[in-house]
């Protein structure tokens, strides 16, 4: 059974967030809430979401599994003004989801969650730094650094106490520096990776600027972001694969 | 079964030049795969549907270079580059693994039934954001793989394994693997297949049931036999001595259009191609003609279809269409039903291969009369649409035995001969009463009679690189003919056919000395190389700058005597057209 009330914009950016990474997904319809995990084709980025029971309007649910085109569900869900209200409605016996959005109804076909590919397990990671930081940093850091590159490097001086982000062209160069005045927190280890620009700035796009983002780096090992969503409801966290060094 | 053993398996096969070796590897393969016997024997060729299952994966090579780059990290212009020098996207893939940029989160190791599914899906991917899904499909693969596993993965989403191995291969193989290797355990499997048409069917049938388990399998409604072919004949009292040791021949003309076996069972009717491809959606026409005339309750029947133009397909003397135009309604997808109306078929039957029995094993002469007995002539209505059915027009003649080639061949036959090419046909079939149906082969049972065309000197004038085996050279080639008014060459045609390798190579020699640009691989040549080209016909064609194009263009010799001016003129090839 899984019956539910949200606003429009709230489940746009909740799918947007999954939508930068895969195209189908699987959503558990937990009591207390949703919950998404997916990685992408190449097993390079990894998002893990969850929006609580109380960032809707209502919500009843008792632990379903569904699979779905997370592609035409976002076209749906975007017919909608964003304070507009969706309804949403599992039809066990049909497998479909009911989603009416002020009288416009639409049944949309789910997916056998069989045929979509397993979630993962995170992967359990020893990560020396934490830096707390502003989404529109991260915003400014990668927009600059896809201007000279396709690929950036995240790290943290430890004996300065610095978050830096480096690209490097052809010809030209990007760098930014942020210490602890210009950062929210930062616990400083040595770290320093490189990561593909394409998946960053997939993930940039779902990051709200004005949200706390949580970031935790290594050396040449993944990235997780994490931060909040629907007014501290719900929670996103991105992992990216490292790009190799060339030395 | 892990992915990478069976890699093992192609990288060993790929190793050998040996056939006996080959066959010996994939007997060993073949008898240990145990449940997943039919998945190897398909996943050795690459060959993940049977050739009359209509799935296509829809794998193009700008797709895979797409996947491989979203796998690895590798931009795109890298991977373009290492495809100019290797020739194959294969070893591409296996190159960027090696060199892979991109790390991932989490890897698992392939299996054997993952990369057949995987791969099988693809085909199943339709409309907005298929091309995507494939891609993505194939990236997922390659991002579990190492470089050698990767490089197996492409060229089976491709099609192309290069490791060497045939369909007689695999049939030694299946022969040595569950029964004792013989010629006559050879036979009995090459028959199995040649009824069957699936090897996957075959191997099982061969391990669980033996020889007499093959023997029992049979020509099966809605599974197409592949077709028997004709040889070619010299000359007209040449084929019939050939065709008639007995002193009899049946003389069939030989329609210009698409062979077709029909299936039908009750309401049920299905249509294949010569390459078993089913064409049923395509001709709603002849399925009404099948459902009108063919009276039999279960029929094979096979015989030619062919186009004609709307304006004299209901009359006696009908007028053939050009196979250009006829072929574009075995294309055809969309707007199927007015194409019927614009190209009209008559689908010629010449034999019956299963009326409720099998009777492949029975004379020629037994399988015309039962035949006769499964339908009745349907006249064509272009209206409806509704496709013409008949027999094709045949003539028995006497022929003496002893005669030599140069004798006079009965006037039946050559009155046919001439009324079959005055209607635009091809010229006339040869047949041995007394012959069994041989699927799949070409036996001196059956033979074709046509004239053949003038061979012409061409230039030319640019090349793509071969792919596949033949990667290395410069294996498809333009040919142009000379404009003496404007001193000029104009193109005619793309020649792909007909060289041995030595040959190749050595062309690939003398015209890489000739490029004057290069883009990916294809290459503009300065027009100095002249050959001598054999073809079946001169088409209309809006594809090349001569406004015509040759069918089946194949090489014959080169030509180093030849000045690229003394090539074929553009007004020759303008007369042979008019003169066909």
């Amino acid at each position: 059974m899984f019956k539910a009330i949200v606003r429009a914009e709230r489940l746009q950016s909740t799918l947007d967030s999954v939508g930068v990474l895969v195209d189908e997904c699987k959503i558990h319809l937990d009591e207390g809430g949703i919950e998404i995990r997916a990685v992408d084709p190449a097993n390079v980025g990894m998002v893990d979401l969850s929006l609580d029971a109380d960032a809707f309007e209502s919500y009843e649910a008792d632990g379903g599994l569904i699979g779905v085109n997370l592609v035409r569900l976002q076209d749906i869900a975007g017919m909608a003004d964003s304070d507009q209200l969706v309804e949403l409605e599992l039809d066990e016996e049909t497998r479909k989801l009911h989603i009416s959005i002020d009288g416009l109804e639409y049944t949309l076909a789910l997916i056998d969650p069989e045929s979509i590919r397993e979630e993962p397990d995170l992967p359990d990671l020893d990560l020396s730094s934490t830096i707390v930081i502003e989404g529109r940093d991260i915003d400014r850091a990668v927009t600059a650094a896809d201007m000279v590159s396709d690929h950036i490097e995240l790290g943290v001086d430890e004996a300065d106490g610095v978050f830096y982000v480096k690209a490097e062209g052809d010809t030209d160069d990007v760098h930014l520096e942020l210490d602890g005045d210009d950062l929210i927190d930062l616990v400083a280890g040595e770290a320093s990776s490189l990561f593909s620009l394409d998946y960053l700035q997939d993930m940039n796009k779902a990051i709200p600027k004005d949200a706390e983002v949580t970031m935790e780096l290594g050396e040449e090992f993944p990235v997780k972001l994490h931060f909040d969503i629907a007014e501290g409801e719900g929670a996103v966290t991105y992992m990216l694969a490292p790009r190799i060094q060339s030395n | 079964m892990e992915y990478a053993e069976l890699v093992g398996v192609y990288e060993r096969l790929a190793d050998t030049d040996s056939n006996n070796e080959k066959r010996d590897i994939l007997a060993e393969t073949f008898a240990e795969a145990g449940d997943l016997l039919p998945l190897v024997v398909k996943l050795v060729r690459g060959r993940l549907f049977a050739a009359h299952q209509r799935e296509e994966l829809g794998v193009s090579s700008s797709l895979t270079l797409d996947a491989i780059s979203k796998s690895t990290g590798v931009s795109e212009s890298a991977l373009r580059e290492q495809w100019r020098e290797t020739g194959d996207l294969g070893d591409v893939a296996a190159w960027a693994v090696d060199n892979q940029t991109q790390q991932t989160l989490f890897s698992e190791s392939l299996t054997v039934e993952r990369v057949h599914d995987s791969i099988r899906e693809i085909a199943s991917f339709e409309g907005d954001g298929s091309q995507q899904r494939r891609v993505d499909e194939i990236a997922g693969l390659l991002a579990d793989a190492d470089p050698e596993e990767a490089r197996y993965i492409v060229r089976t989403a491709l099609g192309h394994m290069r490791v060497g191995i045939g369909e007689g291969t695999i049939r030694d193989a299946i022969a040595v693997a569950f029964l004792d290797g013989s010629d006559a355990a050879v036979d009995a499997v090459e028959r199995a297949y040649q009824v069957t048409n699936d090897y996957r069917v075959v191997a099982e049938t061969a391990r669980e049931e033996g020889r007499d388990g093959l023997e029992q399998l049979d020509v099966e409604l809605f599974r197409p036999v592949q077709v028997m072919l004709a040889e070619k004949g010299e000359s007209l009292g040449e084929a019939l001595a050939d065709a008639a040791p007995d002193g009899t021949a049946v003389a069939e003309v030989k329609y210009d259009g698409a062979r077709v076996q029909i299936h039908k069972h009750g309401d049920e009717i299905r249509l294949f191609t010569r390459r078993l491809e089913d064409i049923t959606e395509q001709f709603p026409d002849v399925v009404a003609a099948v459902r009108e005339g063919v009276t039999a309750e279960s029929a094979i029947l096979d015989g030619e279809l062919v186009g004609y133009t709307p304006e004299t397909v209901e009359g006696d003397d009908r007028d053939p269409v050009p196979f250009q135009r006829f072929s574009q309604r075995i294309k055809r997808e969309d707007g199927v039903e007015s194409m019927a109306r614009e190209v009209p078929v008559v689908a010629h039957l010449f034999d019956c291969l299963y009326d409720g029995e099998t009777l492949i094993e029975r004379p020629f002469e037994t399988r015309i009369e039962r035949l006769e007995a499964s339908f009745e002539d349907v006249s064509v209505r272009p209206d409806e649409p509704r496709a013409g059915l008949e027999h094709s027009r045949t003539v028995r003649a006497e022929v003496d035995p002893q005669a030599d080639d140069e004798a006079d061949p009965p006037e039946a036959v050559t009155d046919l001969y001439r009324e079959a090419l005055d209607a635009g046909h091809e010229g006339l079939m040869i047949k041995n009463p007394t012959a069994t149906y041989q699927p799949g082969t070409r036996v001196g049972r059956m033979l074709k009679v046509k004239p053949t065309m003038e061979p012409l000197d061409l230039v030319v004038s640019r090349a793509i690189y071969s792919e596949g085996r033949r990667s290395d050279w410069l294996g498809r080639l333009y040919l142009a003919c000379y404009d003496d008014d404007a001193e000029e060459f104009r193109e005619v045609g793309r020649l792909s056919t007909g060289y041995t390798d030595e040959e190749l190579e050595e062309l690939t020699d003398r015209l890489e000395e000739l490029i004057v640009s290069r883009d990916g691989r294809a290459v503009e040549l300065r027009p100095e190389v002249v050959l001598e080209v054999e073809y079946e016909e001169i088409q209309r064609s809006e594809e090349y700058d001569s406004g015509y194009a040759l069918r089946f263009p194949r090489f014959l010799r080169r030509r180093e005597t030849l000045d690229p001016t003394d090539a074929d003129s553009l007004a020759r090839v303008e007369r042979l057209y008019d003169e066909q």
